[in-house]
């Protein structure tokens, strides 16, 4: 008699290279979305790039502007040597595109994959909080 | 008027930071951003180090060896850097493979290992040199068309310093025809391939000979007084050095054929899998007794001899990591 297939074991969304210590809040987020490898690849700078990428998404901007909306949503203040590595990042995963400089200043835009990437960010997100709103609201009557 | 003045020498100042091609690309809006700091907040120690510090981390980017985007492909940025790496380890290894073939040739019993390892040290040093020799072949031909189609400009700097450079390493292997004379008479009736033996000592010696006082770059100081011959052979190592340079730098600048940028990451991935095999070759070749158990066997003193390995090892990450990421990522540039 045949025995029974066992089911395959399902297949973790993305292979992670990181160590244990290296296990950020973007690493649980990157388990748990498809479709958020430029994020998570971006190290110790993923939380600056969903700043960037948040400010986009309200439309485009150029440097100074992006650094200034950021200010105001999130009261981070951007360094300029950060904001443009991250720039260049973020172009380089096509998460970003600049468009033609107006007088030396160059806005930039949101990408189609870029829009995709931070909505799956978002909505990662939004399932750890609400979990842990959950939780807390459960076993310590707290949120 | 004078603030406006002081801003724009600030700004220009920490532009330097950052690598030309950085700055073609984001210069202008980076300036303008710039301004824009300083007129909201003028001093911020805080900013200042921020701003250095992203520009070592482009340059380095810029020199293709890690995983920020660089802003040319990876023929323009890793390939320089991998050759001038690679370049000064293949004068280590041809130096190793030179002693290892000298001990193997003085025995008459060889231990498979030793033969082994001595042997796989000659391929991998072997195919070490090959590479790099198309590298500058490739080189050569694209300099020579650029300056045949009147746009050598950008290339004479680099060409005058690879030239000088290169002089001194050729005075520097003035006694080669000596040598010749000496070990030539192992070649006669060419290599023996059952049996290398004679061939390959006579290649050994004058490999060793010439690659000594490359490698060896600190002497027990000089006796009596200086001359042109002992101030050239202390140069060599520099002039090595300035040579790697020099044609780094033109790699950078010349117009190289199209299909290189799909051989760059197989390239740089090549090349540090050669040094990491000859690092490794070398290290069992250490481990199974070739240096025919002599205790005093480094050649260049225990310390030297350990740094250069953990140098070669190093590059050998390096140089594999690189290109096995960048033909994995497919991605090693800033589109524009």
């Amino acid at each position: 008699m045949n025995k029974p297939r066992r089911p395959p074991r399902p297949e973790r969304p993305h292979a992670f290279t990181t160590s244990l210590t290296a296990i950020s809040l973007m690493d649980i987020v990157g388990r748990m979305t498809d479709n958020d490898e430029p994020l998570t690849g971006l190290g110790r700078n993923a939380a600056a790039a969903v700043l960037v990428l948040s400010s986009l998404a309200g439309g485009d901007r150029h440097g100074y502007a992006l650094v200034q909306d950021v200010e105001e949503f999130s009261g981070v203040h951007l360094p300029p040597g950060t904001l443009y590595q991250l720039l260049a990042r973020l172009e380089s995963r096509g998460l970003i595109v600049a468009l033609e400089a107006e007088e030396r200043r160059r806005p930039y835009r949101l990408t189609a994959q870029g829009a995709t990437v931070l909505a799956n960010y978002i909505s990662a997100q939004q399932r750890i909080l609400k979990t842990g709103q959950a939780r807390l609201k459960r076993s310590w009557s707290l949120a | 008027m004078s603030d406006d003045r002081d801003d724009t020498r600030r700004v220009t100042r920490l532009l330097r930071w950052y690598p030309t091609a950085w700055r073609e690309r984001y210069g202008d809006e980076f300036s303008v951003h710039l301004e824009q700091e300083f007129a909201a907040r003028s001093v911020d120690f805080g900013r200042t180090v921020n701003i250095v510090r992203k520009g070592l981390v482009a340059r380095v980017a810029d020199l293709g060896l890690s995983k920020e985007p660089a802003s040319e492909g990876l023929a323009r940025t890793a390939i320089p850097t991998s050759f001038v790496l690679s370049a000064l380890i293949a004068i280590l290894a041809l130096n190793f493979w030179s002693q290892a073939m000298l001990r193997w040739s003085s025995r008459t019993y060889h231990p498979i290992p030793v033969s082994a390892t001595t042997g796989i040290l000659a391929v991998v040093a072997a195919l070490l040199v090959l590479v790099l020799a198309a590298i500058v072949v490739t080189l050569i031909v694209s300099v020579v068309r650029q300056f045949i189609r009147g746009r050598g400009r950008p290339l004479v700097g680099p060409t005058i310093l690879a030239a000088g450079s290169g002089a001194v390493i050729l005075y520097a292997a003035r006694g080669l025809p000596r040598l010749l004379g000496r070990y030539g008479h192992l070649f006669q009736g060419g290599v023996r391939w059952a049996h290398p033996g004679p061939a390959m000592y006579g290649l050994a010696a004058i490999t060793n000979d010439l690659t000594n006082r490359w490698v060896s770059m600190w002497n027990s100081g000089l006796y009596g007084t200086p001359t042109t011959d002992t101030v050239v052979n202390d140069l060599v190592p520099l002039a090595v050095l300035v040579f790697g340079v020099a044609v780094a730098l033109l790699l950078r600048r010349v117009d190289l054929p199209a299909v290189s940028e799909r051989f760059a990451s197989t390239t740089v991935a090549l090349l540090g899998a050669l040094v990491g095999l000859c690092v490794i070759t070398y290290v069992a070749w250490l481990e199974f007794g070739g240096p025919s158990g002599s205790q005093t066997f480094w050649p260049i003193g225990p310390w030297g001899s350990v740094s250069y390995l953990v140098f070669m090892a190093l590059v050998a990450v390096l140089l594999t990591r690189r290109g096995v990421l960048a033909k994995g990522l497919g991605r090693t540039s800033v589109s524009r």
